[in-house]
């Protein structure tokens, strides 16, 4: 991984061209939102200080549509380039082999084939696709937002039924997915899981009808973090060797998020909660260092999985150039 | 029927409950014990099968370690013969385990061997094995440590002695497991150029 030094380099020397570009494109934008946004103001107040009927009202609507259309439109376009120069530019600073697509994302086949969640998203979108190989391991991430709904039906005094629907997250955050570096044919699932005592060991003794087993690791400090559920007491202690659950452990405390983990085909699934966004600034300057270091850290926290979490370390059969 | 009758009724009803509950809760954790046991089996096997060929290929390189490669082929030999004691079984383990350790590290100073893609694969399917066999070492100890747990813990040790549910041995690492490989031991066996 890159040092901060070396980030600090890229972004005053080989960067600054882009974000001198990219901070007159903002302005042009924002310019253009004020003017027409004035324009629209002032021509729909005229129009209404007219005759207030219904044809004025429709015209009014009409240009305030027109204007919101044409803005998102310009912001869209603004958007593409700040996430393909800015973000894509970042990415390739960490690493060159990567590739980013801004609006491409994990499908959803992979994120249920984890077996990390079991509920079935009603609502599922994302953004921000990485995806390539680092060392020998190959990788892909990318943001998803993960929901499903409850609906009510509810029937007035009057007889008539409502459906209401209310929200709720399975999971929101990245989504990142590496070949892992060795062959297992069992399944692994890392739950986060903070509670202690008596509740702690009630989940443990009720976890069989789920159909998992739990697996009761060596390490104290991993217990307190996670509740490690498996199907084959041997295969899931392959997986989880000492060192992994110590660098998982370290990754967890590092970065003090939730953090999933799940083993399947050998593939290593990570699902890293929080609220992250790669949303163009539209009134604070593109220049500014806090925001550029966030979404480095931020970068930088996914992608160094392969490294946190020793994963070019290929010993094991299960090797770039042959398999026994 | 009375209420002391049914009192009594449910009194034996939940008893016999617990009594299965009990003892079907010893078998299942026996059964980890006795799949974590027949998994290190199968590791060791898969290490038996690996060391011929390991032999075979080290063999045209390693010129000045003939003793060590004739000490693992004879090991290996009497580990397979089977009719083993336990406490045989395991010392013969721990020398194959030392043998093996030594030939790799011996392994770094012929250039060529290392080069060799016959014995990288090697190299890499004993890494697999002893990496399964040590998650196969944990799982036997957390399966006999859960085991040992529920038949010394009352009332279910009630039901291991009525069932002959008997504690078990953990494993215990061998002195010259933990002792680090020490390679000059197998320079000193080559004559000085």
């Amino acid at each position: 991984m890159k040092t901060f030094k070396e980030f600090n380099n890229f972004i005053k020397n080989d960067f600054s061209l882009v974000l001198s570009v990219l901070e007159e494109e903002r302005k042009t934008y924002w310019k253009y939102f004020l003017k027409n946004l004035v324009l629209s103001i002032s021509a729909v107040s005229i129009i209404m200080l007219g005759a207030q009927d219904f044809v004025n009202f429709l015209l009014s609507i009409t240009i305030l549509f027109v204007f919101i259309f044409f803005a998102y439109k310009r912001y869209s376009v603004y958007r593409v380039h700040y996430k393909e120069k800015l973000i894509g530019g970042i990415i390739k600073f960490i690493d060159n082999s990567l590739s980013y697509s801004p609006f491409d994302y994990i499908p959803e086949s992979k994120f249920l084939n984890s077996n990390i969640f079991n509920i079935t998203p009603d609502r599922y979108s994302g953004s921000d696709y990485v995806s390539g190989k680092i060392g020998y391991t190959e990788i892909e991430f990318s943001l998803i937002d993960a929901e499903y709904k409850i609906e009510t039906t509810r029937t007035d005094n009057d007889g008539h039924t409502h459906t209401e629907e209310d929200w709720y997250t399975i999971f929101n955050g990245f989504f990142f997915i590496a070949d892992f570096n060795k062959h297992f044919s069992s399944q692994v699932l890392l739950w986060p899981d903070t509670s202690k005592g008596f509740l702690k060991f009630l989940k443990k003794k009720f976890s069989f009808l789920s159909g998992w087993q739990v697996i009761n690791l060596e390490d104290t400090e991993f217990e307190k973090y996670y509740i490690a559920y498996g199907k084959d007491q041997v295969e899931a202690r392959y997986i989880l060797s000492p060192n992994l659950i110590r660098r998982i452990v370290d990754y967890r405390k590092k970065y003090n998020r939730k953090i999933y983990v799940s083993f399947k085909d050998s593939l290593m699934y990570v699902g890293i909660s929080g609220n992250f966004t790669f949303s163009p600034p539209v009134l604070r300057g593109i220049k500014d260092y806090q925001r550029l270091k966030e979404i480095y850290e931020t970068l930088s926290m996914v992608i160094s999985i392969v490294d946190e979490f020793n994963l070019n370390t290929r010993i094991w059969s299960k090797q770039p150039e042959f398999s026994v | 029927m009375n209420t002391f009758t049914l009192i009594l009724f449910a009194l034996i009803i939940l008893s016999t409950l617990s009594v299965i509950l009990m003892y079907n809760l010893l078998v299942v954790r026996r059964n980890r014990v006795q799949y974590a046991l027949s998994s290190i089996d199968a590791m060791l096997k898969k290490r038996y099968d690996l060391i011929p060929n390991l032999i075979k290929t080290v063999r045209q390189y390693m010129k000045y370690e003939q003793s060590l490669l004739t000490e693992l082929t004879e090991v290996r030999a009497q580990a397979v013969s089977g009719h083993l004691h336990e406490m045989e079984k395991r010392d013969i383990e721990s020398k194959i385990e030392r043998l093996l350790r030594n030939i790799i590290a011996v392994a770094e100073n012929y250039p060529e061997l290392k080069a060799s893609s016959n014995f990288l694969q090697l190299q890499a399917a004993l890494n697999e094995v002893e990496e399964q066999l040590s998650a196969a070492r944990r799982a036997f100890s957390a399966a006999v440590t859960e085991y040992n747990n529920a038949v010394n813990s009352f009332p279910a040790n009630i039901i291991a002695f009525l069932f002959n549910f008997r504690e078990m041995k953990w494993f215990e690492v061998e002195e010259q497991e933990r002792q680090i490989v020490n390679i000059d031991d197998y320079f000193n066996e080559r004559p000085a150029k």
